[in-house]
């Protein structure tokens, strides 16, 4: 069976371009524009990666998806979604001088992977497969 | 830097603590000489002038309490008044018109001149006249009759009313004359000063609203910058799709349309970028965002990144910092900016097999020297005062490399000029450029091994 993608971002031709490498590749993608609809898409659609922007609604819209599905309090709502990879993709770096390291930053912004924008759809598979493979 | 000037009132109310100080001195003073003067002039009373001195040491505890919550003008003048009756007495104990206390007069006249206002003053200079005036009076007439000091025939002096005319008409003349000449340099004095606090205050208002203009246009640029970049990097991400052959088979000709569209947008991109460059390289950085940077592996760092693309041109990228301890305290990012505009252009304007040498040395006064030398293409003498200026690419860079925004230097200028460096340019059209980058660092004390 296919692995499902979830991409949430508020730019639709960016989710576009991502989604037609993906869709070429054999994943099946599930898509959200805003961090809300991303929220309910993986409770919905238990997808075995996720993909998320920074800015949508607001500045910060990305990261607050991201605490929240790894919220480590086991009532959570998202307890058993903590384990999906998140992949974070956004002009953010360049726009706030803000550089991420996964294992300097992983702590306040739990993601596994960093991706900026404009989006190179061989990056792109490349993280995307060594995140899934990382299972 | 603190540019305030101290007002006029607080400057006054400093003077009259100082005046209240000076008065403890005339006290002593006083009290000394009505120990020691009676014991060599015969006559003078040890028990009227120490009493004169307890009085004038008893309002000046008063004024010492009232200091500050009375209207300092008002006090000022208060004070004198009872310095001049104080003095006016004294006089008549020591000899009258011939006592030389009566000097007092004039010093206090010039005191209260720096201090007060002229009308004041004036009206403080026919007191203390009327007051001799008056002495001169009670004495003449032996309403009071002035002690008999030994050795002084001041009796004859009372005699002569001429003389006691002239006397009087001297005195005013000097008090009035004092008054007139010191309020007048101290009004000039003043007006210079409220010209000077009017500039200042102009001066720091018209700083502030440039700091405000600054900040709100590097807010513009960053905004407008992520509003151009989104868009664009949506687009190229989509070409990339397609030039990718995600989209499906394209021929020969639309894959050259895409492929010269990415190029376009990738120049725009970069242009972008570096607008966001230029003002992030010109803002100041908080003193928690800044951190101890090596700057001999920064650089080492840097530089071996852009190996690859000298070694494409076949050009020899050669660094060189005999200090390898030598700290420089801010943004790493700002280090990046420099040295790769710097070095990158360097290794861009250069024709194959030619050298790009980066030299670092520290010199005496913790300042580091950098040069950035190349042997390309160089600029021509009359444009190198404009290669800093934003937007602009010296001539025959333009005819050499298509691309460039011609922002690079502004950046690393104005990059620079943010942490109190400099940096100059010398170069020969043909020959090669060198650029002097000078930059305030910290010097470890122990020295680690040296590097090349």
């Amino acid at each position: 069976m296919a692995k499902k993608i979830l991409i949430i971002d508020d730019d639709a031709d960016i989710v576009e371009a991502m989604r037609m490498v993906l869709e070429a590749n054999d994943f099946e993608i599930h898509t959200a524009f805003t961090g809300a609809e991303g929220l309910e898409k993986v409770k919905q659609v238990r997808p075995d990666l996720v993909i998320l922007d920074v800015m949508m609604e607001d500045d910060t819209a990305g990261f607050r998806v991201s605490w929240a599905l790894r919220n480590q309090d086991p009532r959570s709502e998202y307890a058993d979604c903590r384990d999906i990879p998140l992949l974070m993709i956004s002009a953010v770096s360049e726009m706030k001088g803000f550089r991420f390291d996964p294992r300097r930053d992983g702590d306040y912004l739990p993601v596994d992977e960093f991706l900026s924008k404009p989006v190179m759809p061989l990056d792109l598979i490349g993280k995307v497969d060594a995140l899934l493979s990382r299972e | 830097m603190d540019l305030r000037i101290i007002p006029l009132e607080r400057e006054l109310s400093d003077r009259l603590h100082w005046f209240i100080r000076l008065r403890w001195f005339a006290v002593a003073g006083l009290a000394l000489f009505s120990l020691v003067g009676p014991l060599i002039i015969q006559g003078l009373s040890t028990t009227t002038l120490l009493a004169i001195a307890g009085v004038i040491l008893g309002y000046n505890c008063l004024f010492l309490l009232l200091e500050r919550r009375w209207n300092v003008t008002f006090l000022i003048h208060f004070q004198v008044l009872l310095d001049w009756l104080a003095l006016t007495v004294l006089c008549h104990q020591t000899g009258g018109i011939d006592s030389p206390f009566v000097l007092f007069f004039v010093f206090h006249v010039i005191l209260i001149s720096m201090l007060t206002n002229r009308g004041g003053c004036f009206a403080q200079g026919f007191v203390s006249i009327v007051l001799i005036c008056l002495m001169i009076v009670v004495e003449k007439t032996g309403l009071c009759p002035i002690p008999e000091i030994s050795g002084f025939n001041i009796a004859a002096h009372y005699e002569r009313t001429d003389y006691l005319v002239m006397y009087i008409l001297a005195f005013a003349g000097v008090v009035m004359f004092s008054i007139y000449l010191t309020t007048s340099i101290v009004q000039q004095l003043r007006q210079r000063e409220e010209k000077l606090i009017t500039l200042q205050q102009n001066l720091s208002r018209s700083y502030q609203e440039l700091v405000e203009l600054d900040a709100a246009k590097s807010r513009f640029v960053r905004t407008v910058a992520h509003e151009i970049r989104s868009p664009m990097a949506a687009t190229q991400s989509l070409l990339r799709v397609a030039l990718d052959g995600f989209a499906g088979d394209i021929n020969e000709k639309v894959r050259d349309l895409l492929v010269r569209s990415e190029r376009r947008i990738i120049q725009l991109l970069d242009l972008v970028n570096e607008l966001l460059d230029l003002v992030r390289g010109g803002q100041i950085l908080p003193e928690e965002d800044k951190s101890d940077i090596n700057v001999y592996e920064a650089i080492s760092r840097i530089l071996s990144h852009m190996e690859g693309r000298a070694e494409e041109k076949n050009i020899h990228l050669k660094f060189r910092m005999p200090d390898t301890n030598v700290i420089f305290r801010g943004d790493e990012q700002d280090l990046e900016r420099i040295f790769q505009n710097l070095v990158g252009n360097a290794i861009k304007y250069t024709p194959p097999k030619g050298y790009v040498k980066v030299i670092g040395r520290l010199r005496r006064d913790n300042f580091l020297l950098f040069k950035v030398c190349d042997t390309g293409i160089g600029v021509p003498a009359k444009e190198v005062p404009r290669v800093f200026d934003e937007f602009y690419r010296a001539s025959n860079a333009k005819r050499s490399q298509k691309n460039g925004t011609g922002l690079g230097l502004s950046i690393v200028k104005k990059t620079i000029e943010k942490y109190g460096g400099q940096i100059k340019l010398n170069s020969k059209e043909g020959k090669g450029s060198c650029f002097s980058v000078y930059l305030p660092v910290i010097v470890l004390k122990d020295q680690s091994p040296r590097g090349t």
